[in-house]
């Protein structure tokens, strides 16, 4: 058989270029420019198949020389001016640009955003938020141009999602005005470090403070653990976390400290601060709050985990859809042509409504975004909540799609070079790291419990966190639903808002009958996780079913308009499909969920013609993609040996 | 804080022994001996961490490394005599006693067990099913004795699932008595190797036999590719597939040959010759019968990637359920100790429903086994059927659990010397090798369509493929589901006959209906890929419970036999609740399906201090699980360095 490439057979419906745009959301220029970069280099290990030349590391180094490799490509990208303002530029345009940077670099390889990650957005954004100006002055332009090499050391081998359990106890000298920070036992040991194992000079430590015998609670502080030969630090050990599944480019290291004495300087005294005499100071008296706000610089985190989720997805299907749009397999009519498998109704099924959920998640991380850099005092909690329920959501998305696409592919998905399987390996850390998934999503529920309870108690309106839906009547859902009902937007709200609105009901109403028998609010809590998360879900896919409305609902009518209410209905339809919750508490009936499964498979039908233009809108040049993507029979060819 | 050994807090329940036999089901010493062999060699990567040995591969190293290691193991294990009889030997004692070695190296490493099966199971079993006296005289022993290393070049580049549609051509020269097998085009390449790239240095190939203009269909050749010093033939090229996602250990090449001329009686001729002359003789007159014939031994290789799917699934549901019982996250009451993950309801609802599904499915795999190695011509229809849909259901429970527990283990998950993590990347490739399980889903359907019509016609009671239920009148259910009422065997047989029963019917109603409309039958399959599907895992989840209640039955009256109810029921119980089907077709109501979620908590509450006795009775040795189901804080502390 003959390769034959999808641009023969398929037309744009729609203009690719103003997608993509939608989709980028931002910084669509800087993000060409370090594309562009990256393929002019040979650090990025080039590669020519079939014709085409691809970037992508070689996975089969031994963790050791990926690591290395990582270090040099950082180099290169700080050379050709990256990540100039990173730390010394403010406001959110500096920090959209450097986002869409960062997402650049993982759309190559994982581990060189999360190397970057940890030295910028946590080192980095540890001394910015938690320092004060003799923190900034010192080290923010040092980190910036790798003078400093900055980690961030806050998980423990005995305490990961558990921050407020850490061991660490940091305890005040004044006769020498030191800090005094020690590792009490091993389970303590400051655990998946990145950078620790082998290239940072300095770290982050996540330390209960003790005062004159009070425990203060976590404090941060700055601690030097390599001098600039490389050597580690007296009274420091360090030890590597070894092979990983993924991110083998990350030196993920351990770290203990021995009694480590470090100036009092050190202490990030944003939120509170120790004077010579060792005195302890904070505007912030409540020990809760205060931990608060250690934790709230974190969502950064979660944002970008997010994101870079969402990048990962869309690697996966544009490879697994341009491949299904060249791919063959068997004949539906005797002696008649084998059939490309897009043009299956069951590979449309797997992978069109996973193309759609990309669409609308890329939209909410997007817009995830544009909060989180107009952040507020005021918006810090709806934030938290958001990014917990996005970073949950499209995080499990990420892994679900690169699955089927790794199954969509065949046995092409399990050559390294094809991207599809090697990238589940590299992102499945995103699932429990920042928090894992199940605890954020539980996270998110208690806050909506929180709300709601107390909106009800002091019977005010609701206000934040999307919920002021639950100010109106409850909707009222058409007993039969049509094709065109289905599509509606309105209709889409209603049911999202109604489900969101129930189980949240129905959670309330379930822990407050648990405490009634006696039990405790937090033990409550864990006995209804099922319902937990499911509410969970149900807010996060409201959430982001608005973000892609409020995009849409910007744009001038045409194409580009028309295909994305294709896909946000596919979204919200599959979504439903997918929900047994809805059929479960009867806010659909038997015969409407055969009509939503209906009228997926015909969007299914709809957005096929549309399906290479959709993933050209990704705009992820062709060599970031990977060879199964194009001509796969030259790929393989021996005259591509 | 200090790790407590699960040990120390859990008493077994029953006889774990006892309940390993039936687990493992045979060739218990031959499994243990050799778990003895591996430990005792330094070819097998033994490590110590936290006090304890530890077995597992290297895979920090490069592909080349651990090609090298895995071929020095088999030496290893050949030496020791553990392949002695695995071809000469015949009948179900000596075939099931290869099936336990070769899950017990699988247990290992997958590597290990692939390219084994690679050399015996495709190589081996093709020249002793498909070929006569003068191949079992000349090859068996040799290949036995790894004087002749093979390999089986069946799959293309164009052609991975579609056997018939391989382009691969063989001619005969009658004035030389020769065949000549030609790769007439890039997409004809022989694809995904095992042990192509390095090691073998003969072939089977499986090819288009085109006789006098006639093209016969595909027959099966044997070709040497490399001479004893390892050179690869001339008029044969290789190459290497490249670093993949698992399994480096293998070797995957590709092939092509260039008009290769081989002996005449390197045809392996027990389905057809060719004589000296030219002609064409065969005993099996339809082309489709004699296709047919050349694949059913394929069957062996769905048995072995089933069961080796459930020991995956095993390994990991061990390490996690073991790490779950000593790990401890957060408090419930104010100041109180933290709670073990296992007593968390959410992460029993995430381990333990799967963990009895593993045991159904290992009972199931056990079955299949059975039926196979006491194969007649008269079942191989329905091994062929329940192979396809035990393969693909066991093999993505397998990703399914693996993922499960590498996020229940946290961030130790990512770590590769805990396995959980890296076995994900190891056995992906198995839901789409020996078939892609979504098109194996097809066949298990497209089987029962074919039986159900000709029944039908015919006006026959069924018979075969378990569907003699439908002979019965159909069952009736309870309307008020008691907790008795669910745990009851015959409940539970009933739905899921019934549901069995309408799936079918509902399928070849729709088929029947459509095609009424003019459509052909092949599209009309494609259309209703979805019920398809559904009726596929029906029948396969219930041809697995009926597995597990055969075991039960052959229990007396103890302790293990309740457990295996407890077992049996979740198994069951969790299979309905996960099902929309049910509920969306009107087989159990809202409530019902209330009742049987209320039921699966209660058997995670009662399967819970069962837990540490039901992964022991996996019977897999300490040495062979990792470092995080044991002592962690010790095996990551500085003193284990």
């Amino acid at each position: 058989l003959q390769y034959s490439p999808p641009e023969l057979n398929e037309s744009y419906g729609f203009d690719v270029k103003e997608m993509r745009k939608l989709l980028d959301g931002h910084n669509v220029v800087d993000r060409d420019w370090i594309y562009g970069l990256m393929m002019q280099s040979n650090l990025f290990n080039r590669k020519e198949r079939g014709g085409k030349i691809f970037v992508s590391p070689d996975y089969n180094q031994t963790m050791e020389q990926q690591r290395e490799i990582t270090m040099k490509r950082i180099w290169y990208l700080l050379e050709n001016g990256v990540f100039k303002g990173w730390l010394t530029e403010t406001g959110p345009e500096a920090e959209l640009r450097k986002l869409a940077l960062l997402e650049v670099c993982g759309i190559y390889d994982h581990s060189v955003s999360i190397k970057v990650g940890v030295h910028f957005f946590l080192w980095g954004n540890a001394v910015k938020f938690f320092g004060t100006k003799r923190h900034h002055e010192k080290w923010l332009k040092n980190t910036e141009d790798y003078v400093v090499k900055g980690c961030f050391a806050m998980t423990e081998l005995g305490h990961g999602s558990n921050v407020r359990g850490i061991e660490t106890v940091t305890t005040y000298d004044p006769k020498t005005e030191e800090f005094v920070i020690n590792t009490p036992c091993e389970s303590a040991q400051k655990y998946w470090i990145g950078g620790a194992a082998n290239h940072a000079t300095h770290t982050i430590v996540f330390s209960q403070l003790h005062i004159n015998g009070t425990n203060q609670g976590v404090h941060a502080f700055i601690a030097q653990i390599r001098d600039q030969d490389g050597s580690i630090c007296p009274n420091i050990r360090i030890a590597d976390c070894g092979h990983k599944i993924g991110l083998n480019g990350v030196d993920n290291g351990r770290i203990w400290f021995d009694n480590l004495r470090i100036p009092r300087e050190n202490l990030l005294n944003a939120v509170a601060d120790v004077s010579s005499d060792g005195k302890y100071v904070s505007s912030i008296k409540d020990p809760d709050q205060r931990f608060g706000a250690f934790m709230a610089p974190l969502t950064s985190g979660r944002v970008t985990i997010a994101s870079s989720a969402i990048y990962s997805a869309k690697v996966g299907l544009s490879i697994a859809i341009r491949y299904s749009l060249s791919r063959r397999a068997f004949s539906v009519t005797a002696n008649g042509p084998e059939v490309l498998l897009l043009d299956y109704p069951s590979h449309q099924r797997r992978l069109l409504p996973l193309l759609a959920k990309t669409y609308a998640m890329s939209f909410a991380a997007n817009e995830l975004k544009m909060i989180y850099v107009k952040r507020t005092p005021e918006t810090n909690k709806a934030i938290h909540v958001v990014s917990s329920g996005f970073k949950a959501v499209l995080t499990w998305h990420n892994m679900h799609t690169l699955q089927e696409c790794r199954e969509a592919v065949g046995g092409q998905g399990v050559k390294t070079e094809n991207l599809v399987g090697q990238l589940k390996g590299e992102f499945d850390v995103q699932t429990t790291f920042e928090g894992d998934n199940n605890v954020l999503m539980q996270q998110v529920s208690k806050a909506l419990f929180a709300e709601y309870v107390s909106c009800k108690k002091r019977n005010k309106p609701f206000k934040g966190l999307g919920l002021e839906h639950m100010n109106s009547p409850r909707p009222v859902l058409p007993t039969q639903l049509t094709s065109s009902t289905l599509r509606c937007s309105q209709f889409q709200t209603n049911v999202f808002c109604l489900r969101e609105r129930d189980l949240l009901e129905q959670f309330t109403s379930e822990v407050a009958q648990l405490q009634g028998r006696g039990e405790s609010r937090e033990f409550s809590f864990l006995l209804s996780h099922q319902l937990a998360e499911d509410l969970g879900k149900a807010f996060t896919e409201k959430a982001i079913l608005q973000t892609i409305l409020d995009a849409e609902a910007k744009l001038p009518t045409g194409s580009v308009k028309d295909v994305l209410g294709l896909v946000r209905s596919m979204y919200a339809l599959i979504s439903l499909e997918e929900d047994p919750s809805l059929l479960r508490y009867g806010y659909l009936s038997q015969d409407n969920v055969g009509d939503v499964r209906r009228e997926v498979s015909k969007l299914c039908g709809e957005l096929r013609p549309h399906a290479l233009a959709l993933v050209t809108s990704f705009g992820i040049p062709d060599s970031f993609l990977s060879p199964i993507a194009f001509n796969w029979v030259e790929a393989n060819a021996w005259s591509s040996v």
